[in-house]
């Protein structure tokens, strides 16, 4: 069942109270997939559960296989869960199914910024299954209203058949979408739909009211019913699927439990910070739209103004006219965070050259571009040696211009739109670090951990590379998991020159690509394999990072006019490991700073079958899928027909 | 004479090893003899006479080998107290039982003390009915956040057992894990205050 973000204390309280009655060792397990949104929520829901010292295990999971491991080990037979927590995954999947072994008493909470959510966990058999969502800002809309009662004409014939179609799903796992058709029953008029947003989580009483009603109904119209009921169900089948059509993304997870931590009046500023680089995590990664982003930060203002009051930070001196500021450690602050990222560690020229922002609108990569780039820097008054150091290097005087000065001279260069609402946060009396900082630094950690500081030591052989990477990721996601705590002031730094390495490396790469020449159009989608003979490193071997370039890709031919409007086509890129392809899909949409929905998971899946490929996917994004080397080309083509049927 | 410089080589090498040293029976007898010997020194140069009898310069003789009798004296007696805070430290850090390693260096005398101060604790802790050796810091909080940095099975505590494999995060009671933090299996983690 749902349950709307404004209400989110209820499921806390349930999860305190069900501890308290287990009294077991452990009643909370939380699984948490690896990325920064995710992170930031459970750090969140660790420190309320910490606070009320209900004890807890936090699990990374990479994949749907991880969780399936973790449901014979851990879940089997352990009587002493009572609650399970699922940041970042499984609402798309069916999780009843997924945790089977899970005792009958224990609820499922899915905090889970993926949809469309899955019907299974919408409409649950028994209410065990919560899903965290955020009705205002149009989390259910458009969710089939399939589970409204059980009013169909026959109930118990309707019943039974709801219930072998359980079985079928639960035989046929979440593969196919026609599956999620089960637990409608009755036919779905388009008046229910509106009453029924199933938004109250408590409300089974409710339902059970309308199927009163709706039986009474019936009895009045029972003709007219059955023969609208043909026709409802057609449409409502091309309403599930048009449901299931690509994947979006709702509100962020970590929004979401401050909310609840809001409700909880256990909302502190360190909670608000972790908040802000949850959401910004989803901006600056494309999966919610400019649009959403600005309505949420403006949300989150009065927040942050409530908690970071400015004059409870500075004192007068003793003669009156100096303001003193006094420890700012932790202080948030609303500021314009420019395009470029990171500005405030790397010098300002090269964080505006390796800039998805700046590098696609001048193609800095050719002496053109580079030139009207530095011819930029001059009109402002800033002197490319200035621009070279680092920017804490760089004169007080410039810093304090750089704002003006880019505002003004910008639009010149089609550089509009160069700033972003965004957030600070002041750690001492060092330059502060923006809540963009923070999601690369954890990003990039959380990726790459293993490339910090290694220069020389390659992995020798390449079987235990693949050894390594089934382990090394828990590391990486630990490692990035701490460094989220701002505590520890190395672990940020590793992390900030990772990120800049990799953003480095994916300009490069691009460039590369692009002259070369190897992307190749499709009618539906372009296509570009990157061999690991052509890449230094391991850098393209992570989904994140694949990612990152194929935005880079899509923002600088968005810009040139090659792949805009007809021309966008989603882009798929496979890069080589060791005995595999990872293949990662994204979409093109025509406008900057939109989301358009990912149909690429049903498609990938639908191709890998198609060719019988062996094939890996059980990411939780579903867009992103691993290939045994031989299928590779069998399964462009597939793709290629499946998109086309 | 070099007065004091065998008192000093033993408190060096208490400086310079890691626990304790060996007991160092010869040195402590050098150091005892070495104050004998201005002891005797000392009472010849008296000879039976009266302060008031005494010239000023045999004065200053006497008042050095004094001084350097009692320096002798602090020496030894702070080999000895070092030693033995050690020793009862040990009870505290390790259990009633001497590791193997450290045994060799310690001397008989020192063996008694460590059994008869276990002795002494294991019966004040009995009358308690608590095990005062669990914690030697007092704990800030009830739960501690560890993380698990190598696979330790499965762990049972008063209410039930919990499953500790590599890499996930627990809040756990920080009397059933602070053993497997101390031998490294956990790491604690710093955390923002609640």
């Amino acid at each position: 069942m749902l349950l709307d973000q404004r209400r989110l204390d209820f499921a806390y309280e349930q999860i305190v109270q069900d501890a308290a009655k287990a009294r077991g060792a452990c009643t909370v397990l939380v699984f948490v997939a690896p990325n920064c949104d995710a992170m930031c929520a459970c750090r969140i829901l660790s420190y309320m559960l910490r606070a009320d010292a209900v004890s807890y295990k936090i699990k990374p999971v990479a994949g749907y296989g991880d969780i399936s491991a973790a449901n014979e080990e851990l879940i089997k037979g352990n009587e002493d869960i009572r609650s399970v927590v699922m940041i970042n995954c499984g609402a798309i999947c069916n999780v009843v199914d997924l945790l089977s072994q899970l005792s009958p008493e224990a609820y499922v909470y899915i905090v889970d910024s993926n949809r469309p959510v899955h019907l299974a966990n919408v409409y649950p058999k028994k209410d065990r299954v919560v899903v965290f969502v955020d009705e205002e800002n149009g989390d259910v809309d458009n969710i089939p209203s399939d589970g409204e009662g059980l009013d169909g004409n026959d109930e118990t014939s309707d019943e039974s058949d709801a219930d072998s179609d359980q079985e079928e799903e639960l035989a046929s796992n979440r593969s196919d979408e026609s599956d999620d058709d089960d637990s409608d029953d009755g036919e779905a008029r388009p008046e229910d739909k509106e009453n029924t947003s199933p938004s109250d989580g408590l409300g089974q009483s409710a339902e059970r009211g309308k199927g009163r009603a709706g039986r009474k109904r019936k009895r009045q119209t029972a003709a007219r019913a059955r023969r609208q009921a043909h026709d409802a169900e057609v449409t409502r089948r091309q309403r599930i699927r048009q449901y299931y059509n690509g994947a979006t993304h709702g509100s962020a997870s970590a929004v979401q439990l401050f909310a609840m931590a809001m409700q909880l009046n256990k909302d502190t500023n360190d909670l608000l910070w972790l908040a802000i680089v949850g959401l910004t995590d989803q901006y600056i990664h494309q999966r919610i739209d400019q649009e959403i982003y600005h309505m949420v930060v403006a949300q989150l203002q009065q927040h942050v103004v409530a908690k970071n009051s400015k004059t409870s930070l500075e004192t007068s001196s003793a003669d009156g006219k100096t303001l003193v500021p006094v420890s700012e450690m932790g202080r948030i602050t609303c500021d314009m965070e420019f395009r470029f990222m990171l500005h405030r560690h790397w010098s300002l020229y090269e964080s505006m050259y390796f800039s998805n922002f700046v590098a696609s609108k001048l193609n800095v990569w050719n002496s053109n571009g580079r030139h009207r780039l530095e011819e930029f820097l001059a009109k402002m008054g800033f002197s490319l040696e200035q621009c070279k150091q680092k920017y804490p290097f760089m004169s007080c005087q410039l810093r304090k211009r750089l704002r003006d000065q880019i505002e003004k001279y910008a639009e010149d260069y089609g550089l509009q739109d160069v700033f972003y609402g965004s957030y600070q946060r002041y750690c001492g009396f060092k330059n502060p670090l923006s809540a963009a900082d923070m999601v690369y630094c954890i990003t990039a950690l959380a990726e790459h951990k293993d490339l910090v500081g290694v220069t020389t030591e390659q992995g020798p052989g390449d079987s235990t590379g693949v050894e390594e990477d089934e382990e090394g990721w828990i590391d990486s996601f630990n490692t990035a998991y701490d460094a989220l705590s701002g505590k520890s002031p190395m672990l940020l730094k590793q992390g900030l020159s990772l990120s800049m390495s990799l953003q480095r490396a994916v300009v490069q790469q691009a460039v590369t690509m692009m002259e070369k020449r190897s992307l190749t159009l499709f009618k539906h989608f372009r296509y570009a394999f990157i061999r690991s003979s052509e890449t230094d490193e391991r850098l393209f071997t992570q989904p994140m990072a694949l990612r990152k370039l194929a935005a880079f890709l899509i923002d600088v031919h968005r810009e040139n006019g090659r792949w805009a409007g007809d021309k966008a086509r989603p882009l798929v890129i496979m890069a080589e490991r060791v005995s595999t392809y990872l293949v990662v899909g994204v979409t093109c949409p025509k406008i900057a700073g939109t989301v358009i929905k990912n149909r690429f998971g049903a498609c990938f899946q639908l191709a890998a079958q198609q060719i019988q490929a062996r094939a890996r996917h059980d990411g939780f994004e579903a867009s992103v899928m691993e290939i045994s080397k031989e299928d590779v080309h069998d399964f462009i083509q597939a793709l290629h027909d499946t998109m086309s049927a | 004479m070099n007065f004091g410089a065998k008192s000093k080589d033993l408190l060096v090498e208490l400086k310079r090893s890691d626990w304790l040293p060996p007991y160092n029976e010869d040195g402590v007898r050098g150091v005892l003899a070495e104050i004998q010997a201005l002891y005797d020194e000392l009472t010849d140069t008296l000879g039976g006479r009266t302060t008031s009898d005494i010239p000023d310069p045999v004065k200053v003789s006497l008042v050095v080998h004094h001084q350097a009798l009692l320096r002798n004296k602090r020496c030894l007696l702070t080999y000895l107290k070092w030693r033995a805070d050690r020793i009862t430290q040990l009870r505290w850090e390790t259990g009633p039982v001497v590791p193997q390693e450290l045994q060799q260096s310690l001397s008989a005398r020192e063996m008694e003390l460590f059994n008869t101060y276990d002795r002494i604790l294991t019966n004040f802790t009995q009358g308690l009915n608590l095990d005062l050796t669990a914690d030697l810091q007092p704990p800030k909080e009830l739960h501690v956040e560890v993380r698990v940095l190598s696979d330790c099975g499965e762990i049972m505590t008063d209410h039930g057992s919990v499953k500790l494999d590599r890499g996930t995060t627990h809040l756990l009671r920080r009397s059933d894990v602070e053993h497997l933090v101390r031998q490294g299996l956990l790491q604690e983690l710093e955390n923002e205050s609640t």
